[in-house]
């Protein structure tokens, strides 16, 4: 079925799917000698290390600051030069370091919005326009790049508020965790079908 | 795309017990698989993996990395709680790994409603 995913429209007409993913947390780099200003958005990169990070958002207070980072692969190091492909230009003053308030980033998928709500528990809300009031399936999938004891849990769910609650549970901790710093591939992805009951029914 | 094949033991998997079209399966490694489409796709938006197991066991699956090319890679592991580690599932008419597979095909922006 090659076909966008809401409404997919083999489905009966009371019911939409929406499906997406997303980043569940950001690093954070502080730097300090910058030379030129970041832009968020585009690719920084470490020059000794060579790691690379999606620019989500740059405090930047002059000299210094913070950049907000997705999508990191490899690890910064401290005092090495970054540079974006644009005027960035800084030098790194520490280390990455997780992030997990900053919001969810690398959203895929249309039709929802995301939040970091508590520790290792992000609230997806679904758009407004949707025209369904009941949620009839809801399912997640947790996507890690390094093998863990975490898996993912759908919490509550509010059709009316069209909000649905995922979270992150590690065995070994027996509790709900964050995920840490960003990686391309630590994400979490879900489905969530949708009825409208005032919908005629098709089947048949 | 959905889909559906029987992990086999420390085997490769028997191409035979792949269900569904579009794609192939190898293992990897260790409790690790790797699913390759064989259709173009614009983007991999989701992607959601359950274990079926005749008889329940600490197990359960997560994805791992993504190649998210035209014709994406995605890797599955099977994480075994007790063992902390991933594991091999034995072989089994009803030990199957069930996936489903969530593409984006072109830039358009979908629209709700009837």
């Amino acid at each position: 079925m090659k076909r966008n995913l809401a409404p997919v429209r083999a489905l009966p007409r009371e019911l939409t799917v929406i499906a997406g993913s997303f980043a569940p947390a950001s690093g954070s780099l502080p730097y300090d000698g910058q030379s030129g200003n970041f832009t968020p958005g585009l690719v920084v990169t470490g020059g000794t290390s060579m790691a690379t990070g999606l620019i989500a958002g740059d405090t930047d207070a002059g000299a210094t600051g913070t950049l907000v980072l997705t999508g990191v692969v490899g690890t910064f190091v401290d005092n090495e030069a970054i540079t974006d492909s644009s005027t960035g230009a800084a030098v790194v003053n520490g280390s990455l370091t997780a992030a997990a308030a900053n919001a969810p980033t690398a959203l895929k998928g249309l039709g929802f919005t995301v939040a970091w709500t508590s520790a290792g528990l992000w609230t997806v809300t679904l758009g407004d326009g949707l025209q369904a009031n009941e949620i009839v399936h809801a399912k997640a999938m947790l996507q890690l790049k390094t093998g863990a004891d975490r898996f993912v849990e759908i919490g509550t769910m509010s059709a009316s508020a069209r909000t649905i609650e995922i979270r992150v549970w590690d065995v070994s901790a027996a509790a709900v965790v964050d995920l840490g710093v960003a990686d391309a591939d630590n994400r979490i992805h879900f489905v969530v079908f949708l009825r409208n009951t005032a919908a005629p029914l098709t089947r048949g | 795309m959905v889909g559906s094949f029987a992990p086999n033991s420390t085997s490769e998997v028997d191409a035979a017990s792949r269900k569904g079209l579009g794609y192939t399966v190898a293992r990897t490694s260790t409790g690790l698989f790797t699913i390759t489409f064989t259709d173009t796709f614009a983007d991999l938006v989701a992607f959601e993996a359950q274990l079926q197991l005749v008889t329940g066991d600490d197990k359960f699956l997560q994805m791992g990395t993504l190649v998210n090319t035209s014709t994406p890679v995605v890797q599955i592991r099977v994480w075994d709680v007790s063992g902390a580690a991933v594991a091999d599932v034995t072989a089994n008419a009803n030990n199957r790994i069930n996936f489903v597979a969530w593409f984006r095909n072109s830039a358009a922006k979908p629209t709700y409603g009837a």
